[in-house]
């Protein structure tokens, strides 16, 4: 990946932090798909990942005048994705240990485990529907680094400091991950 | 199916995905997979894993507006809010409020310093003797190095 600094990013990110709504607008453009991919392929429930990436960009421009410029703009983007994701899962956590205190409650109705409802009416392509099925069998932690090695590229440096996990972790679990991915969509993978 | 034997080379075959490997580390790969089916099968289900990850999530073409809109409804932060404020007014606000803080912190060294001293034990006096001494001498030598001067000391031996 390449690490020198993209200099009509970091103009249009000064700007932004002028609070130029143009270059906000610019802004929000360029890494909205990356956000929604990001959050789709974590959540596995395209409902929750307009909401998610919504709230993923109101955290960013509410502290972009903290962003110095040191490291990667869309790290920092993902970074935050990864952020609410997780703070989603406890959410969920909570939810299924109190929704039997609250038998009328909405959530006890639902299962609102998000690695349990995927829901794929986006996916067309039959391999990447599989893959994203297969990415929510496994652990939450295997399906983060997979997910931002693979589907986001981002290099091993980026991806520890995002999950706050050392190099070590990072390449065990990435081939984990695959390892079980692989397991699990042997036929898939064959035909390709 | 994708046998679950176990090699020892299977973790640099998932390196290799990543162009993580060194030059050595490629060429032992290299001549391992030549003869070891379980890598040569991760081998090809990895790449493939990682050539069908690759997409495009469609993003609504809505969604930059309703960012937008979102964003607009939002309080600004504090500090913001504070900037509203004429610059002289917040400065002029701290500044009081740091008199306040040494006010307070004084009054309370006065306070306390009676108390201490109401009944002070032989011990106590020679330590703040040495004490007021020690003060004087790097006061001094403080001064000395300040002002780099012998004449003010000499004048004003006990301004300190
Ligand atoms: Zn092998």
């Amino acid at each position: 990946m390449n690490l020198s600094r993209d200099v009509e990013t970091d103009k249009l990110i000064r700007e932004g932090q002028s609070g130029n709504s143009e270059a906000i607008d610019k802004l929000i453009r360029k890494y909205a798909a990356d956000v929604h991919r990001l959050i789709y392929s974590i959540m596995g429930n395209s409902d929750k990942v307009p909401d998610l990436a919504q709230e993923t960009f109101l955290r960013i421009f509410s502290r972009l005048d903290q962003y110095r410029f040191q490291s990667s703009f869309r790290a920092w983007i993902i970074q935050i994705a990864v952020n609410l994701c997780r703070d989603e899962f406890r959410k969920a956590r909570v939810r299924k240990i109190i929704s039997p205190l609250f038998p009328d409650s909405e959530d006890s109705i639902h299962s609102d485990d998000p690695g349990t409802r995927p829901d794929f009416k986006l996916e067309r392509n039959e391999t990447r529907q599989q893959i994203i099925i297969a990415l929510q069998k496994l652990d939450k932690s295997l399906r983060m680094v997979f997910t931002l090695r693979e589907i986001e590229g981002l290099p091993y440096e980026e991806i520890a400091r995002i999950l706050n996990w050392r190099l070590g972790t990072v390449k065990s679990r990435l081939f984990r991950a695959r390892k079980e991915l692989a397991g699990m969509l042997s036929h898939q993978l064959e035909d390709l | 199916m994708i046998a679950p034997k176990k090699c020892n080379y299977l973790k640099m075959v998932s390196r290799y995905m990543d162009n993580d490997l060194n030059e050595g580390e490629k060429k032992a790969l290299q001549t391992h997979l030549i003869h070891c089916y379980t890598c040569q099968k991760h081998f090809k289900a990895f790449l493939h894993l990682k050539q069908a990850s690759r997409f495009n999530y469609p993003v609504s073409p809505y969604f930059a507006p309703r960012v937008f809109s979102a964003l607009k409804q939002t309080t600004p932060p504090f500090w913001k809010q504070m900037a509203i404020l004429p610059e002289f007014l917040v400065k002029s606000g701290l500044v009081i409020a740091t008199l306040i803080l040494i006010f307070i912190a004084t009054a309370d060294i006065f306070n306390n310093s009676p108390s201490e001293m109401t009944e002070p034990s032989e011990n106590l006096i020679l330590i703040d003797e040495l004490d007021r001494q020690t003060t004087l001498v790097s006061n001094d030598q403080a001064l000395r190095f300040a002002l780099n001067s012998n004449d003010i000391i000499k004048d004003n031996p006990n301004e300190f």
